[in-house]
């Protein structure tokens, strides 16, 4: 749930910055360029979770071993707890690889057809991820915020280090 | 200790709680040739550790590989509490 809630939100607002520049001239993206720029978020983002999640784990597995022989021989690194945290961090991955398209292909893929759509679906993807995450009305305010100042963080960043366009 | 006919082991172990489980313990051990029987009982339960307690019996149960069985798992062995070599399992003596 995690690395779901991670891979929309930073699929949303990756996105957003580095298309801020095109949206605020109005000028469409090629739909070519939208589903490359998606593809290179997901990809970048499931790398740095999986590489994050991995080194994480190796960690928790070196202190494991000591807790369990109050030495450290590396054995604990061949053996099936390891293999498991490999494929944990794998599958944490690939979630987020699939959030983090679903996430960028929202804002993206309305941009390459106008501008409008695309900043209609930024507003839409902030409000749906707020009402996803929150469990009371009180919480959906509070997404709301912090999710809207983001991506309003993001689109700024877009603004004054533009890159497509 | 290929050699020796090892009938019977008691073994105080500990696996992590997270990725492996008792089940994959047991499987391992009966994967190993000679052994007919393995108990794995949790006797001890910690944030991060789980104490074993693992009775194998067989036919010429080779004790290094029922060790590297379970460190493969990636548990570690604790001591060794019995062995039983012989024909046959003799009979505790009970007072």
């Amino acid at each position: 749930m995690r690395y779901l809630t991670l891979g929309l939100l930073d699929g949303i607002i990756t996105s957003v910055s580095l298309t801020s520049s095109l949206l605020l001239r109005s000028e469409a993206l090629g739909i070519r360029d939208a589903v490359s720029i998606a593809l290179v978020v997901a990809a970048v983002n499931a790398l740095t979770v999986f590489l994050a999640e991995y080194s994480h784990q190796r960690s928790s597995l070196r202190d494991l071993e000591y807790k369990l022989a109050l030495r450290s021989t590396g054995k604990i690194m061949r053996s099936l707890v390891h293999r498991r945290a490999l494929a944990g961090s794998a599958r944490s991955a690939a979630y987020n690889f699939a959030a983090s398209l679903a996430g960028a292909s929202f804002i993206l893929l309305p941009s390459a057809i106008s501008t409008r759509l695309g900043l209609i679906a930024l507003i839409a993807a902030v409000a749906a991820s707020s009402a996803a995450l929150a469990r009371s009305p009180e919480e959906f305010g509070e997404w709301l915020l912090m999710i809207g100042v983001s991506a309003a963080v993001g689109f700024l960043v877009g603004q004054i280090f533009p890159i497509a366009g | 200790m290929g050699d020796l006919p090892v009938r019977r082991l008691v073994i105080d172990a500990a696996i992590p709680t997270k990725n492996v489980s008792i089940v994959d313990v047991a499987r391992a051990l009966y994967s190993i040739e000679g052994v007919k029987a393995v108990r794995v009982t949790v006797d001890d339960v910690d944030v991060d550790v789980l104490g074993l307690m693992i009775v194998v019996e067989g036919d010429k149960i080779d004790v290094d590989e029922v060790q590297g069985a379970i460190e493969k798992v990636g548990g570690v062995v604790h001591s060794l509490d019995e062995v039983v070599v012989g024909d046959y399992i003799p009979e505790v003596a009970r007072e």
